[in-house]
């Protein structure tokens, strides 16, 4: 009995297509409250790890983007649009010909206590992106 | 992957409610209300099985709530404006409430009948000595107070799993059972700690006053910390 409105509120970033080809741009974007609490910050922190250890060089040419957006503060509104977001959320925004292709990335979400499957996880998924095998 | 990760994303999802439940209670954003919590199921020295009760009341509280927010959810109220609401609900709700209910609390042990106290000390007194309603009523209190992780697990994990899962409908309860059993184990070993030391001592009066003060701060602070957080948001 669950119509498709309630599913895309919860699943309500993915994407708008599969993307198939390589991304021109792959964004990782973490959406966080004003008041940050211990795993918020971890969660921040293991994902700028992961970008900044993986994706040094795809990081400097722009071709991976990292960004830690809090969502509570209004001059953030435009990018909280964007990607709908209204909690702490990961998302991972494989940009195609300038179109959005934003997934949450919520199987990273239960990794939160060990860094090293966390930070696996990620790099594979920005790899897959980059690559285009999603 | 590593146990709990890779039971938390099981194929079995009873399973993975329950260690969600689990690893939203030993996180440490929920840490001021598990503190308060097992303090008030150990309260009652004299008699193990009250905390056993206590603490079974308090699970049976936050299933309430957890089965509340999900019948919320599939009834089509917006996701984005309750997780709001109930990540705000610590600050603008719980920790006000904390502090009231351990000022009575204290209150109850500390102010003479005779000073005029007396109205607000039987009050205090009855929100302490209503060991199992108490229970309830903290543990449907504390589930809402949702801090953001346990939000992030909630609706990003543990909602979507329900919505795909037959079993559906019983995993808001399930993952409330992951989120009171350490209260229950910490509640009922500190209460037969307690229980023990004060008997040696032969001072079961005294303990369970002393335990009741302590209580009271403790509920005091933890409203405090709580309405701290929310200032500074």
């Amino acid at each position: 009995m669950v119509d498709i409105g309630l599913r895309d509120v919860i699943y309500h970033a993915s994407p708008v297509g599969n993307s198939t080809g390589p991304a021109d741009t792959v964004d990782v974007v973490y959406f966080h409250r004003t008041v940050r609490c211990a795993t918020c910050l971890r969660a921040e922190e293991w994902t700028r790890y992961t970008v900044e250890t993986h994706f040094a060089a795809e990081l400097s040419s722009g071709k991976v983007t990292f960004q830690s957006i809090d969502y509570q503060d209004k001059g953030n509104n435009d990018i909280v649009e964007r990607y709908r977001a209204y909690r702490l959320q990961l998302f991972i925004n494989a940009i195609q010909d300038g179109t959005d292709h934003i997934e949450e990335a919520t199987d990273l979400y239960t990794l939160l206590h060990n860094k090293e499957a966390f930070v696996t996880a990620l790099k594979s998924k920005i790899d897959e992106r980059l690559n285009g095998e999603s | 992957m590593d146990l709990t990760g890779a039971m938390a994303s099981s194929n079995i999802p009873v399973v993975s409610a329950l260690v969600l439940g689990l690893m939203t209670a030993l996180s440490p954003c929920t840490l001021a209300t598990n503190i308060a919590a097992p303090g008030y199921v150990s309260r009652g020295v004299t008699e193990r099985r009250y905390a056993v009760m206590t603490g079974a009341f308090y699970t049976l509280g936050r299933m309430v709530s957890y089965s509340a927010i999900g019948i919320i959810i599939v009834a089509g109220l917006e996701i984005p404006g309750v997780a709001s609401f109930l990540q705000d609900f610590g600050g603008q709700v719980l920790g006000p409430l904390l502090i009231v209910i351990g000022v009575l609390m204290l209150i109850a042990n500390r102010i003479p009948l005779d000073l005029g106290g007396g109205r607000l000390s039987s009050i205090g007194a009855k929100v302490a000595d209503r060991g199992v309603l108490g229970g309830f009523l903290l543990g449907a209190l504390f589930a809402l107070a949702f801090c953001p992780y346990g939000a992030l697990l909630f609706f990003g994990v543990l909602i979507p799993l329900a919505l795909e899962s037959a079993a559906g409908v019983a995993l808001p309860a399930v993952y409330a059972v992951g989120t009171g059993l350490p209260v229950l184990v910490f509640g009922i070993l500190l209460s037969a700690g307690v229980a023990r030391v004060s008997i040696l001592f032969n001072a079961v009066t005294r303990v369970e006053k002393v335990i009741r003060i302590v209580i009271s701060i403790v509920f005091i602070g933890v409203g405090i910390y709580y309405v701290v957080l929310w200032i500074q948001s």
